[in-house]
């Protein structure tokens, strides 16, 4: 019997190359809930609203604004959105389930589900967890984002087909969250030192006043020129407009359907996301919403990822 | 050094039934079933079906289509208290030609493996798991070093990495952020191997009922640990050690004067394998090395790496597609000699991602020998149809200068080929 070293293994070598991680980056989707506390009340219906917000959504400059000249802009606009972080914060921990409407230009829709999970973070930035249900051959895909405050984002993916959970580079923030009108940046946590803000004047929207917040992009990588933000007298965004690299009013975000959660947080069980440029629209509903739900650091280590189902 | 155990088959089999008695126990003595709310329990299930078409006829005459059938299902149970969990998956697969396995006159062409099969006791700390399951370690893409708990299943391996289920008990520690694994895996199981009639099979047939496995200190027993440790936010190591047969053999020659048969033996060897696993990821950058230094009873000690970089570059030109560039080399000591192609070579990927509603990935690779201007090259692309369709499609292509004496590859030069495959999910 002699030895001889054959090429024989290089066989399921080849045949595993690079097909493990084929599927890893389209897969990645952020930490939608971060966002989500962030959700603000409209009290009219969903649909007026909605028609109402991208008409008047389409400039800024046709509103009837009254601009307030005595007071610095730049310094009213931070106030008003440091207030509004303020109000989002001490929730400890929160859990929902998620309902995505893709809506395509025909009005064909497509039905996507996730769950999330969110840890408030004190000193270190906020952690979270997402897993998709659907559709099908995304089953048990899950996500976990350790954010930081003033460095780089971690992220982890786990898929569960082959078992494999691999850290990817936070890189994808401009790309579409699943075919959806949201990008990654859209549902990503709202970091104050990385924009510029900019008081524009009040709005009349009903009974209610309206403040719009211009925020700008000065310390990060972003898909957008500026935002238009309107804030309503309890610090909620009511509608978000998008501008584009060349300036162009791209998408508007409008929030409906609001509870009082634990009696102190304001929950928006509808985020509407119009696309101006390809009438395309995302509606994102959030399900069982839960703030203190008992989820602990525990919950969102790349352990706890693994058993996701 | 011994003959194959006949009984490696069967006592798989009894292993899953003692791996299953012990969380039983646990479940019976506990009040897993006390709370109020309900357990949680899904069904799933996958059909696939694929075409593989061969540009050529083989080598030894085999034939140039290759139809298969896969079903598979997954059952999984969670306790109300979300704390214990079962997980089922068995997996069968038919296949139109007799194409396994090896020489054996009971060449198959069909394929049942339990993927998974497992209890999991969880915790907030640590967690036990008993039972059937897959186990992947490893931070590169082109190649798996330290990555030896499972066998590979050569049958499907084509589209994915595959693995067959193993039978374990597996406890893990959270440890800061970290996580340390200990290991005992029961029941050892073989690499499949092409029969005559099938594709991507060597020139000599691989006998595998004469297999020969080296003893293990704990009969049948192997054993494992790994630590995966992040030093900061940008660094993460993992170390691991690994007792026992190696999942890869090495084919020795048989020749059979009696008989007039010429074939490989597969040679299970009892190595220690340590590994190293190192990624750090900065901005866009993802840089990787994986390295093992494997002592084998027979073979003595030899070592062998893979480093390289990733880069991810999103929503290009503001499209939406996001594109990875993947470089890595490959390097085993064993120079010529090793047993696998990747011992002195590159390999390059673009992988594609379009974020659409459709899911639609696509990947080029190139794995190339400089030595013997060999290749390797895949293109990959699937998307969903639907919600419940999918569509896979790939190429392969083996590249070489038709050099007997020195290609690695020589022997599948004719076994360039397509598969289209659609998956239905219900």
């Amino acid at each position: 019997m002699q030895i001889m070293r054959t090429k024989n293994s290089f066989v399921s070598l080849f045949l595993s190359f690079i097909a493990s991680s084929l599927r890893l980056q389209s897969l990645i989707f952020a930490s939608i809930i971060l966002f989500f506390h962030s959700g603000v009340v409209f009290s009219a219906p969903i649909d007026t609203l909605e028609e109402e917000a991208i008409a008047i959504g389409s400039s800024a400059q046709d509103m009837n604004i009254r601009t307030q000249t005595d007071i610095n802009p730049e310094a009213q606009g931070l106030t008003i959105v440091t207030e509004m972080q303020k109000r989002l914060s001490g929730f400890h921990d929160l859990q929902a389930d998620i309902k995505a409407q893709i809506i395509d230009n025909n009005g064909r829709i497509k039905l996507r589900e996730l769950t999330m999970q969110t840890l408030e973070g004190t000193d270190v930035g906020d952690k979270s967890l997402n897993t998709f249900i659907s559709p099908p051959d995304q089953k048990g895909v899950a996500l976990l984002t350790h954010a930081h405050k003033t460095t780089q984002n971690e992220q982890w993916l786990y898929l569960p087909s082959i078992k494999r959970v691999k850290k990817i580079a936070y890189q994808t923030q401009s790309s579409p969250f699943m075919g959806s009108e949201f990008t990654y940046e859209d549902l990503a946590p709202i970091e104050l030192e990385k924009y510029r803000y900019r008081f524009l004047g009040e709005e009349k929207n009903g009974g209610n006043i309206l403040r719009l917040v211009e925020q700008i992009p000065v310390k990060t990588e972003s898909g957008y020129s500026k935002q238009i933000q309107w804030i309503d007298d309890e610090y909620r965004f009511q509608k978000v407009d998008y501008f584009n690299k060349d300036g162009v009013l791209e998408k508007t975000m409008t929030l409906s359907g609001y509870q009082l959660v634990n009696g102190k947080f304001w929950h928006a069980e509808f985020m509407t996301m119009v696309n101006h440029l390809t009438q395309h629209k995302t509606i994102l509903q959030r399900l069982n919403y839960k703030i203190n739900a008992g989820l602990t650091e525990f919950d969102f280590t790349t352990l706890s990822l693994k058993r996701q189902q | 050094m011994r003959a194959k155990n006949k009984k490696s088959e069967s006592s798989f089999m009894r292993i899953v039934l003692i791996l299953f008695f012990f969380p039983l126990l646990y479940l019976i003595g506990s009040s897993a079933f006390a709370s109020e709310a309900a357990p949680k329990k899904t069904l799933t299930h996958q059909l696939s079906s694929e075409i593989q078409y061969f540009y050529a006829e083989g080598l030894y005459g085999q034939d140039q289509t290759n139809l298969a059938i896969f079903f598979s299902s997954e059952y999984f149970w969670q306790s109300s208290k979300k704390n214990l969990s079962f997980t089922f998956l068995p997996y069968f697969r038919i296949e139109q030609q007799w194409t396994y396995d090896g020489v054996s006159e009971y060449s198959k062409r069909t394929h049942v493996d339990l993927r998974e099969a497992y209890w999991a006791l969880e915790r907030d700390k640590w967690e036990l798991k008993a039972g059937v399951t897959r186990v992947f370690w490893g931070k590169t893409e082109f190649v798996h070093l330290v990555d030896v708990i499972n066998q590979l299943d050569t049958r499907e391996s084509k589209v994915d990495e595959e693995k067959l289920g193993q039978p374990m008990i597996n406890a893990s520690f959270l440890i800061g952020e970290g996580t340390l694994d200990l290991f005992m895996l029961m029941g050892f199981r073989e690499r499949t191997y092409a029969s005559k009639d099938g594709r991507l099979r060597l020139p000599i047939l691989v006998d595998t009922d004469s297999a020969i496995l080296d003893e293990t200190s704990v009969d049948g027993v192997d054993f494992a640990v790994r630590w995966d440790q992040p030093v900061g936010e940008y660094l993460d190591i993992a170390v691991s050690h690994f007792v026992g047969l190696s999942r890869n053999p090495t084919l020795i020659l048989n020749v059979d004067i009696n008989q007039f048969s010429i074939n490989f033996v597969p040679y299970y060897e009892l190595i220690e394998q340590t590994g190293l696993e190192v990624e750090t990821i900065v901005n866009a950058w993802t840089y990787k090395l994986e390295a093992i230094s494997v002592e084998g009873k027979n073979s003595g000690r030899w070592g062998a790496y893979t480093a390289g970089v990733e880069y991810t570059w999103g929503d290009v030109f503001s499209s939406g597609n996001d594109f990875t560039g993947i470089f890595e080399y490959m390097y085993d000591n064993r120079d010529q000699v090793s047993p696998t192609f990747l011992e002195d070579d590159f390999g390059v990927a673009v992988r594609w991602s379009a974020n659409d509603l459709h899911n639609s990935q696509g990947t080029l690779g190139v794995i190339f020998d400089p030595a013997t201007e060999e290749s390797i090259i895949r293109l990959d692309f699937n998307r969903r149809f639907g919600d419940e369709w999918k569509l896979v499609m790939e190429v392969i292509a083996f590249e070489g200068k038709g050099n007997f004496q020195v290609e690695k590859l020589y022997f599948l030069q004719q076994d360039d080929f397509l598969r289209f495959q659609i998956i239905r999910y219900l």
